[in-house]
């Protein structure tokens, strides 16, 4: 084969895959006129044929080990080309790869000032051990529900007794904290009695990331009390449970794993963002297979440099492979949590018709009180102005009386303005305080003071439909 | 029943969109390589397209919506053109393509990662239809603003207009409300289609378009990657790519937005659209000009992104000469805002002002820390990085030019929240990013390939290096 046949093969198949080999055999034709011909044998080559035959690649060095000086010159006594050894980069990255994800979890284990080996197990305090020494709550259902102070600070304490040394790791098991709240960890020890230590501590989401105090140079003999300061008017605030953890490779994988794989359920928010795993992470999946592939890349390039016979794709075949597999590790958690979605989908409305369904989505009651309302209106498109407190529960109740001509305040809870509506309209009113209906003198009264004839065709349970006279 | 007669419905569309492009590929052949997934994929594209004109013609004609008035037009013209693609050989080349599905030219390896791939995307797309079957339309606007209008129109059987909250209570004639009554008409038209097919109107049905946007653009990024030359598993690596995009993933589990659908229409319309500029291809010209009207028709913000798509066309268009020029057009955009921002704080143009109020901070988080691109952001740095001569090839360069158009408006997004009033919708930032991401997982897939030989050849770089990078960079560029 000449260079110029040579060139042909390799003109548009040549791929990340390599020009050729077992991982790019043989290719469909391409067909475009500006093309030389391709040499279809050339590429269908037996898929285990020796790598020699099957790929000269042009990442070799060309000088010692490819044919094309011979070619070039054709001689009838020319040698056979040395055969080349197996080329490891596939298995190569894969290998790095996993190495990388050791490297990292190694990182961040000594970032952490953790050990291999945990020296004790950890210890969790439930909610019903817990005081509120300022503040007001009370524990109820495993759960401690606080009311924040307004112009004070709220604690929640617990008494503990275990050694700082071998346990470094609080975590709180705590949610509705809002995005401003000052939170801090207070705790004393029999090493500083008469001292109460405070650190700050992070609010995610609703949360507080757990602390590591390994380093901390107050975080010494006997931890004997722990609690939560909390800064945040008025807020209602729920501890579950805090934990007192051991900074060991399997305690920190374990609290990741646990960050990691939470299971994340659709919410009205979902269709703009998906977290991966809790909405507070220590440490986000991305960024440790990110580091992985990272590592891999310079660990094969570097074995590139000592073997390069061995290989021989280059660099970009390896970066595509480390790649793809820090893809795949993430795209298998993301693919559990929708295989648990489409459980929880399949649970709440497979099998169900149209009207079942409706009454199984989350606003089941106010669909049914739609149709009661629909049925009292003529099937022709009416006016129909909608009040309720909440947003959602105006559009959805919009929704089920389409097709008629349906009118909600999308932003605001409103009365509807003087000269609104008019005779033949209907307001319908779901459980929102306020309205008044006078039924001797069939007046309907806003809080706005809008005042307008209406007879109640339907009356249930603070929700009503008027038509207005 | 209801979910056969929602699938027959969602087949019409889909048969007249897949027979224009044929009939089209029967007026000037084009290659096989990816022909036949690329054209479903676009099809459905073009076909969305041309039902929801028939019903927009059915309601200026004031012809009431049914299988009469939308089926049976749409299927007889499939069938005409059908009819004629296969009097006019090339025939498609379906059984071909289904040999490569089921029996790929690979070797062993390389067929246990193609079937291995080919399962994982399955199983995603199985999956995605279970919960679009099951579940009533569920996300916000799905019910609030778009569905609302498809609703309407199928109880009514016509377009019947929405207006603001304001124009609804002074309103002398019949008029409906939602929360977007400016958006346009298309998508709720094939809900529309959706529920007359069906002949009742179903939470759950409704939705199944969105599934199909879905596999289509999965088939678009494997179609167009495998026509520019890729052998079959590293297209399907690209398709495996967009497949697995958990956004693009709950954008059609919790179908209703316009997001899905303007990503897959984007695609089309840049990646065809850069072809039929050079080809003039019926086909491509076709496709790409039904998928770039169809921007602009899905949602009001969409033509920002025929905007996008213009550098990249004209560079298509205009030659190698151009790109460097253009490149500097599109930077000095981007400089030109920022000044604007810098030095007038205050310009508004009427309630969109330009108040540089940046949420870099969260921008970075959602597109590296969480899951919503898995590492697309690492990926479109790779490739900068390990094919910075491909990708600014001639063959390239009006990709990456629409791929830096897209960046830039992100950013432009970014930076001038208020602008999402054009872009986005104010929330939604995450969304506007997902019309631009399928785009850059075809662009990176491609720019893995060398690049064409005829593209160094046909455009000799009279300003740039004198060697076209076909010559100097081989397959796999080494360390």
């Amino acid at each position: 084969m000449s260079k110029q046949g040579s060139e042909a093969r390799r003109g548009r198949t040549a791929t990340i895959w390599g020009s050729r080999g077992r991982w790019a055999s043989a290719y469909s034709p391409v067909t475009d006129p500006n093309l030389p011909p391709r040499d279809p044998a050339a590429d269908d080559l037996p898929p285990d044929a020796p790598m020699q035959a099957a790929d000269p690649t042009p990442e070799v060095d060309p000088a010692p080990e490819t044919p094309v000086a011979a070619a070039a010159a054709p001689e009838p006594q020319t040698p056979p080309a040395p055969r080349l050894p197996r080329d490891l980069t596939v298995v190569g990255t894969v290998v790095a790869f996993v190495l990388g994800c050791a490297l990292v979890v190694a990182g961040y284990v000594a970032i952490n000032g953790g050990a291999l080996l945990a020296a004790a197990s950890p210890v969790t305090y439930e909610a019903a051990r817990m005081s509120v020494p300022r503040g007001l709550g009370r524990a109820e259902g495993g759960v401690m529900t606080a009311q924040a102070p307004a112009n004070d600070v709220l604690i929640i304490a617990v008494a503990t007794d275990f050694r700082a040394r071998d346990l470094a790791t609080i975590a709180w098991d705590v949610t509705g904290l809002p995005a401003d709240a000052d939170v801090r960890l207070l705790f004393n020890s029999d090493y500083t009695p008469r001292r109460v230590h405070n650190r700050a501590l992070t609010v995610e989401d609703g949360h507080v990331r757990s602390v590591a105090l390994a380093e901390d140079r107050d975080w010494l003999g006997r931890i004997t009390g722990l609690a939560l300061a909390i800064r945040a008017p008025g807020a209602t605030i729920r501890v579950r449970s805090v934990s007192a953890k051991p900074l060991s490779l399997g305690q920190l994988l374990s609290d990741r794993a646990r960050e990691w794989f939470r299971d994340e359920p659709w919410t009205g928010t979902s269709i703009n963002s998906v977290t991966g795993g809790a909405g507070a992470q220590n440490l986000p999946l991305p960024i440790p297979l990110m580091l992985a592939a990272l590592i891999a890349i310079a660990l094969v390039a570097l074995a590139a440099r000592l073997a390069r016979s061995r290989f021989r794709r280059g660099i970009v075949p390896v970066a595509v492979i480390a790649f793809a597999l820090a893809w795949a590790l993430l795209d298998l958690r993301w693919t559990a949590n929708l295989g648990r979605q489409v459980a929880v989908t399949l649970d709440r409305y497979g099998g169900k018709d149209t009207a079942e369904r409706g009454l199984a989505a989350e606003e089941g009651e106010l669909a049914a009180f739609v149709d009661k309302a629909k049925a009292r209106m003529p099937p022709d498109p009416q006016r129909v102005l909608v009040l309720a407190q909440a947003h959602y529960f105006r559009g959805r109740a919009s929704w089920h009386l389409l097709p008629h001509r349906v009118a909600w305040e999308p932003v605001r809870d409103l009365a509807p303005a003087a000269g609104m509506l008019h005779a033949g309209d209907y307001v319908l009113v779901w459980r929102r305080p306020g309205t008044q209906y006078d039924a001797v003198a069939e007046r309907v009264r806003f809080d706005n003071g809008v005042e307008l004839p209406a007879k109640a065709l339907l009356v249930d349970q603070g929700s009503a439909l008027f038509a207005i006279q | 029943m209801t979910l056969a007669l929602a699938a027959l419905a969602l087949v019409v569309p889909l048969l007249l969109g897949v027979a224009v492009l044929a009939w089209c590929r029967s007026r000037a052949a084009v290659d096989d390589a990816g022909i036949v997934p690329w054209t479903i994929g676009a099809g459905f594209i073009v076909g969305v397209l041309a039902v929801t004109t028939i019903m927009r013609l059915d309601a200026v004609a004031g012809i009431p919506f049914g299988w009469l008035s939308i089926g049976v037009p749409s299927l007889v013209l499939a069938a005409a053109l059908a009819w004629q693609a296969h009097r006019a050989p090339p025939a498609m080349p379906w059984l071909s393509a289904a040999c490569t599905l089921v029996a790929p030219p690979l070797g062993r390896p390389a067929r246990l990662a193609w079937f291995a791939l080919l399962a994982w995307i399955a199983v995603r797309v199985a999956m995605l239809l279970v919960e679009v079957a099951s579940r009533p339309l569920y996300a916000w606007d799905a019910w609030s603003a778009w569905a609302t209008k498809a609703k309407a129109y199928f109880a009514m059987r016509a377009i019947v207009p929405f207006v603001d909250i304001a124009s609804w209570s002074t309103a002398t004639t019949p008029a409906w409300y939602d929360a977007q009554p400016m958006q346009p008409a298309t998508l709720p038209l094939l809900q529309a289609w959706i529920a007359t097919a069906v002949g009742a109107w179903d939470d759950a049905s409704v939705a199944l378009p969105w599934w199909l946007f879905f596999v289509a653009l999965v088939l678009v990024v494997y179609g167009e990657v495998r026509r520019r030359g890729a052998p079959p598993l590293h297209a399907l690596v690209g398709a495996w790519l967009v497949a697995t995009l958990p956004l693009a993933g709950v954008q059609a589990a919790l179908a209703g937005y316009a997001d899905l659908p303007l990503a897959a229409a984007f695609a089309v319309g840049t990646l065809a659209g850069v072809r039929a500029v050079r080809t003039l291809s019926p086909m491509d010209v076709v496709a790409a000009a039904a998928a770039l009207v169809s921007l602009a028709l899905y949602k009001a913000s969409g033509f920002a992104w025929v905007v996008v798509a213009l550098p990249g066309l004209a560079a298509a268009a205009l030659g190698r000469p151009w790109h460097r020029r253009l490149a500097v057009i599109v930077l000095v955009v981007a400089i030109a805002i920022a000044g604007i921002a810098a030095r007038f704080p205050k310009f508004a143009i009427g309630s969109v002002s330009f108040a540089y109020a940046p949420v870099w901070d969260s921008f970075v988080t959602d597109s590296v820390l969480l899951a919503n691109w898995h590492l697309v952001a690492l990926g479109v740095a790779g490739t900068l990085a390990l094919r910075h001569r491909r990708v600014v090839d001639a063959d390239m360069a009006p990709l990456t030019l629409i791929l830096a158009a897209g960046a830039v408006w992100i950013a432009t997004l970014v930076a001038f929240p208020s602008l999402r009033l054009w872009g986005a919708d104010f929330l939604g930032l995450n969304r506007a990013t997902l019309v631009w991401v399928p785009f850059a997982i075809a662009w990176m897939a491609i720019a893995m390939l060398d690049a064409p030989a005829e593209a160094a050849q046909a455009e000799p770089a009279p300003e740039a290096t004198p060697e076209p990078e076909v010559a100097t960079e081989p397959a796999a560029s080494g360390p």
